[in-house]
């Protein structure tokens, strides 16, 4: 079994039927894409729940975006995996995946009628502008830690990945994976405490 | 049960070979809409459209994509493309789980949640194009931020929030006008 970034004995495990709970109620149920339901799911695995660390969570949410397919299942998988080990994962995993993919089928059965209604369009676009609110204020909660630890680093990898993104043109996984060569090329001392 | 089999090896093919929600999709279009045409460019937007209308990941389009050629079926090739990926992670989190303390690993998490914050700027771009069409959605917009920076009030609640000042706006408008 690996080692955890912080013991796992020292937190609460949480039981098959809690994760699918968390995970079919918090990763289904938020607009915006992966990266603002990630943040819900930040405030109730790490910061209500404490059924991961902080490390975990910025391990498992690091790791999720260098890996193929959808971010969002990733991170859950990595989360679940954290939590339970293969059990945890695949609970996850089929929690943050199935009822949301049920939800798609049902809106493509009733696409015409949902899509021509105004209540449910008027609904939509509050949920929508808030959803760029999340995105925003999750990149600020994400790299506010970083910008505190390490501001220099942040001043120098933060605009390089804009650059390499809106002038390079370069996809989101190749500045990912550039980012990963550039922190493993540039250590961080090894904390006081070891 | 062969056009099952056949729309999975496409939809994972796909899946496998992407690093986010839609990076999928032009592999998917070259092979159902242009090689096979198993679909049509209008169902392929839709598919899209409906991914925006529903909360969850955005590569829950692939599930819409798989019932629209093949029905039930073809949802459950969907499903199963869309989350076989993910089980990679855990040998990534096995592998750099155990070195999790090691300068250079923590160095590189940091350097990719950096990078990411900055991708995730970026991203919210086109979306704040397409969602704030209008003083009021600027104004939701701009009342949530500081709320969701502020992390005292749960998200979802502060995405309720924000749904139901539009209906009641929307209704204000219906009822004035």
């Amino acid at each position: 079994m690996a080692e955890l970034p912080e013991p796992a004995a020292a937190r609460p495990a949480p039981t098959l039927a809690a994760i699918a709970r968390v995970f079919a109620r918090h990763a289904n149920t938020t607009f915006g894409g992966g990266s603002a339901t990630i943040a819900v799911l930040r405030q109730q695995l790490v910061a209500r729940r404490g059924w991961i660390g902080e490390a975990d969570f910025e391990l498992s949410y690091a790791l999720s975006r260098l890996t193929p397919g959808t971010n969002l299942l990733a991170f859950c998988t990595a989360a679940g995996w954290t939590a339970r080990r293969w059990r945890g994962a695949l609970v996850a995993l089929v929690a943050s995946s199935l009822p949301c993919s049920m939800l798609a089928v049902a809106m493509t059965v009733f696409y015409e009628q949902l899509h021509g209604n105004a209540l449910f369009q008027a609904a939509l676009r509050g949920a929508m502008a808030s959803a760029v609110a999340v995105m925003l204020a999750t990149a600020w909660v994400f790299a506010e830690p970083h910008v505190k630890a390490a501001p220099r680093k942040a001043m120098i990898v933060v605009p390089c990945a804009l650059v390499l993104s809106l002038v390079v043109h370069l996809s989101p996984i190749r500045i990912l994976l550039l980012a990963a060569v550039a922190g493993l090329a540039w250590p961080e001392p090894r904390p006081e405490s070891r | 049960m062969i056009k099952f089999l056949v729309l999975l090896w496409i939809l994972g093919k796909s899946t496998f070979t992407s690093f986010a929600g839609l990076a999928s999709l032009p592999e998917i279009r070259e092979e159902l809409v242009e090689q096979r045409r198993w679909l049509t460019d209008e169902e392929l937007n839709q598919s899209i459209v409906i991914t925006r209308t529903t909360p969850g990941p955005v590569g829950v389009y692939v599930v819409s994509v798989g019932y629209m050629v093949d029905g039930v079926p073809g949802a459950a090739a969907g499903w199963l493309a869309m989350a076989a990926p993910s089980l990679t992670v855990i040998l990534l989190v096995g592998y750099f789980g155990r070195r999790a303390q090691h300068p250079r690993v923590r160095a590189m998490l940091q350097c990719v949640v950096l990078a990411s914050a900055g991708l995730l700027v970026l991203a919210a771009v086109p979306l704040g194009r397409e969602a704030l069409d209008g003083p009021l959605a600027i104004g939701i917009a701009i009342a949530a931020l500081p709320v969701l920076v502020s992390k005292r009030i749960n998200t979802l609640w502060v995405i309720a929030a924000a749904a139901a000042v539009s209906l009641g706006a929307s209704l204000v408008r219906v009822v004035a006008g």
